[in-house]
């Protein structure tokens, strides 16, 4: 992954990773550097909550270290981080299902709920909760693999090609696919569009995302 | 080309990506059909869109967790990579040697494998020329140890 990923220092990748093998705690930090902002982005836009990204985020790199020794080096370093991070985000969501009191749209609002709660000044939530952007709420009601799809393609601008090598599957299969998945996102933005309209005609002026009486 | 192969390929073709006989067969579908034109008018929205969203970063002291997740289950490199390590030159010493054995014992065992024929039917005329010492018989002795030896002789094998 060219695009997104960039080396800072001459050393490797591929490198760092012999090094983890060897339990050198410092290769695994150099990783952690120069990747967990691309990962940390793609584990948000999966989870949907800073939390969780955060702790997915450690875990992805936990795993890196104690994977190291499987690495054989047949893919990209960037192709094998990929592939753990989206098994890990796959994990939470997996166990997030298992807790069915407890929706993607909880977590969501949760955060907005941070967002308020953090300012003192009431208005100044207001205006944090209508920044917070319907995009990346209908990106939540995309299918997992759809989403990956998406947050790789249109966020971390890897290329298809890039792509075909974390997911398998045709690059021409995978453009088809990124098209449909776009689609539904576009459904998704008219539900929640008539979504707030509805909630504003029946007399709620939050904007979405903060139910009324959160506080 | 119909709408359905269209239509993904709307956004590269707006974005110059296309390979200009795709491209070509994308400007004479959108040219007709104004639902393909629609759609790449929201193809480019969308996907505008989806660039301008933001890529937070992390809020967590992420290395401090992953380094108390690694302290809390420290783990050994694998013998392999000790032996790796420490022995790299060594190991390559000792396989460059392990591999010129090999290649000796090829260039030596397997011409001599291949003579066996002729060792056998040497032994078998000095067996025979043993013989004759023990029942005192030298011409049947000798005869026999001429047909096998002439045998050999001419190439072919008892």
């Amino acid at each position: 992954m060219t695009s997104a990923f960039a080396d800072e220092s001459g050393v490797s990748s591929e490198e760092l990773l012999r090094r983890c093998r060897e339990c050198d705690e410092s290769a695994l930090r150099e990783l952690l550097h120069r990747y967990e902002r691309p990962v940390y982005s793609l584990l948000y836009r999966m989870l949907g909550s800073r939390e969780d990204a955060d702790e997915a985020l450690a875990d992805v790199f936990y795993k890196v270290w104690r994977a190291a020794g499987s690495f054989r080096g047949r893919s990209k370093f960037t192709t094998w981080l990929y592939r753990i991070a989206a098994n890990t985000a796959h994990d939470v969501l997996r166990s997030r299902r298992s807790r069915p009191e407890v929706t993607v749209e909880d977590v969501i609002l949760a955060d907005t709920d941070l967002v308020g709660t953090a300012e003192a000044d009431p208005e100044q939530a207001v205006i944090e909760g209508e920044q917070l952007d319907t995009i990346g709420m209908a990106m939540q009601r995309l299918s997992e693999e759809d989403r990956f799809l998406v947050t790789l393609y249109h966020l971390e601008e890897c290329s298809l090609q890039e792509i075909s090598e974390v997911t398998g599957g045709s690059p021409t299969n995978l453009k088809v696919k990124l098209f449909r998945a776009r689609q539904k996102l576009r459904a998704h933005l008219g539900e929640l569009d008539r979504e707030t309209t509805d909630e504003m005609r029946a007399g709620t002026t939050e904007p979405f995302g903060l139910q009324p009486g959160a506080s | 080309m119909r709408c359905e192969q269209a239509q993904p390929n709307l956004l590269d073709y707006s974005r110059g990506l296309l390979s200009g006989r795709d491209a070509a067969e994308v400007r004479r579908h959108v040219a007709a059909c104004a639902e393909c034109r629609a759609v790449a008018e929201d193809e480019v929205r969308l996907a505008s869109r989806l660039s301008a969203l933001p890529r937070p970063q992390p809020e967590a002291d992420v290395w401090g967790i992953v380094q108390a997740k690694v302290r809390s289950a420290p783990r050994r490199p694998s013998l392999l990579d000790v032996v790796r390590r420490t022995y790299s030159r060594r190991l390559a010493a000792a396989v460059a040697a392990v591999a010129a054995v090999l290649l000796l014992a090829f260039v030596v065992v397997i011409p001599r494998q291949t003579a066996q024929p002729e060792r056998e039917a040497v032994k078998q005329a000095i067996a025979l020329m043993r013989i004759p010492d023990q029942q005192a018989d030298p011409v049947g002795t000798t005869d026999a140890m001429m047909e096998v030896l002439q045998r050999e002789a001419v190439g072919g094998t008892p």
